[in-house]
């Protein structure tokens, strides 16, 4: 059970009744001098010496921490014999009010004025195994992100190897139509890695640092023209309503990064006309983007704004990450809203988008 | 004959409260069978119990009987040092590599 230690200057600090017990000897907690005192007291890990009845003797200021107890109720208190196979065991220390800890228990046996002690050293777990489990997690949705990336930025790359090929060996037999429809599809193609680049930096942002949120206010109206003139041709066919007078309180790049998520996606898996839609309600500004495709199967629906989720019928036909509606919700709740997912009218998606509003003069 | 007498103390359905009462079975079988009986209290569903018996800690066995009562920390894998802490009964053809989990 541990190395038998000789350490007889009193290393722990000692309650009253300890103290009182050997009348005539210096209260070590008192004493300046004594280096292992002042580390015992700073030490992180809880520790108490309990004797051979399995009497709490000793405990320092982090053993009553974790036993949410002050250290006069633990010394005298009948602890128990600790015994420990190996290294370390893990125990339960049971807290007041029918909480739990969970603490490493080691445990070296010591001899302090003749008297046999075991000094347990207790480590904090509860804490440590909640990170190791957030670790974990993170390390998976690590390991995911880099597979989908590896996955989706593969294809269009080695479309743009083929057409670079293409050009620089046939150049002068192409026709000038056929060199601009290349360079056009290169072009596409680099857009969509442009995009796909932009979505995992703003996952990664979200995990490493949250949402900024930096609130000021935006003139929803122009906002969305603004957004629909930097999106690709394919849109053409957005019919948009917007109140002229609606002003959200957002942060203006997350906005535009949500707006952005959700028209891609209503360009990838629904159908035109896509319906753009903004309108005020009481303390919120509504966004809906709607579109004429199949929907999301009843099923799915639970799932859709999760991370890395696709819906199994999609997941084979359109290039995606599964990042897009994870990043718009996270935005959206970071700024105070809410994103969510309703079936359209007459067919078709409609996502859902809540902000703040710009209070009423 | 004395019949031994243990309340165990352990916290919810974990591997931990597990060991500790097969570890404490083991041992009384092997050291007092037929004599001995055991009580286990879950603290986590009982904590006035828990408060009651003064529990600082689980696993937690407290030999009741006989006097006077002896008290031992940890889910008591190590069998050996288990036994002396509860002051159970030397067995007759010591065999402690085989006890050993």
């Amino acid at each position: 059970m541990g190395r038998r230690s000789e350490d007889r200057g009193g290393s722990l600090s000692r309650g009253q009744a300890a103290a009182g017990s050997e009348p005539g000897r210096p209260d070590d907690a008192g004493s300046p001098g004594n280096i292992n005192q002042v580390i015992v007291s700073a030490s992180a890990d809880g520790i108490i010496a309990v004797d051979e009845q399995g009497v709490i003797r000793l405990c320092n200021p982090a053993a009553a921490e974790l036993f949410a107890r002050p250290a006069e109720e633990l010394i005298g208190t009948l602890f128990g014999f600790p015994l420990v196979a190996g290294a370390a065991t893990a125990i339960d220390l049971m807290l007041p009010g029918g909480g739990r800890r969970v603490v490493e228990m080691r445990i070296t046996a010591t001899t302090l004025e003749g008297e046999h002690l075991y000094v347990a050293t207790l480590r904090d777990v509860t804490r440590q195994r909640r990170e190791e489990r957030e670790m974990e997690a993170a390390l998976d949705r690590q390991n995911v992100a880099v597979a989908i990336a590896a996955h989706e930025l593969h294809n269009p790359l080695a479309a743009i190897s083929v057409l670079v090929d293409v050009l620089r060996d046939r150049l002068v037999a192409l026709a000038e139509e056929q060199r601009a429809e290349i360079v056009e599809r290169i072009a596409d193609r680099t857009a969509r890695l442009q995009g796909l680049v932009r979505k995992l930096l703003t996952a990664s942002t979200i995990d490493a640092k949250g949402v900024s949120a930096s609130l000021e206010r935006v003139p929803v109206l122009e906002f969305i023209l603004e957004r629909l003139g930097e999106v690709d041709g394919r849109l053409q066919d957005v019919q948009l309503s917007c109140s002229p007078d609606l002003v959200a309180m957002v942060d203006r790049k997350e906005f535009s990064a949500m707006l952005e998520n959700y028209l891609e996606n209503a360009l990838a898996y629904g159908h035109p006309p896509i319906e753009v839609s903004a309108f005020g309600r009481p303390g919120w500004v509504h966004i809906r983007v709607c579109d004429r495709g199949a929907g999301v199967p009843e099923d799915f629906v639970p799932r859709l704004f999760e991370r890395f989720s696709r819906a199994p019928a999609v997941e084979q036909e359109t290039e995606g990450t599964g990042l897009g509606l994870w990043i718009v919700r996270s935005l959206a709740r970071g700024n105070g809203g809410d994103a969510w997912y309703e079936p359209g009218k007459d067919g078709g998606a409609c996502f859902c988008l809540r902000l703040r509003r710009e209070p009423m003069s | 004959m004395t019949t031994y007498s243990f309340r165990l103390y352990v916290a919810g359905n974990t591997e931990r409260s597990k060991a500790a009462e097969v570890n404490l079975r083991f041992l009384c079988d092997a050291r007092l069978p037929g004599t001995y009986e055991v009580e286990v209290i879950d603290a986590a569903e009982r904590p006035d119990l828990a408060e009651e018996g003064r529990i600082l800690a689980t696993p937690t066995v407290i030999r009741l009987a006989p006097t006077p009562q002896r008290r031992v920390i940890g889910d008591l894998s190590d069998h050996d040092r288990a036994a002396v802490a509860l002051g159970l009964p030397v067995l007759e053809e010591p065999s402690s590599e085989r006890q050993r989990r």
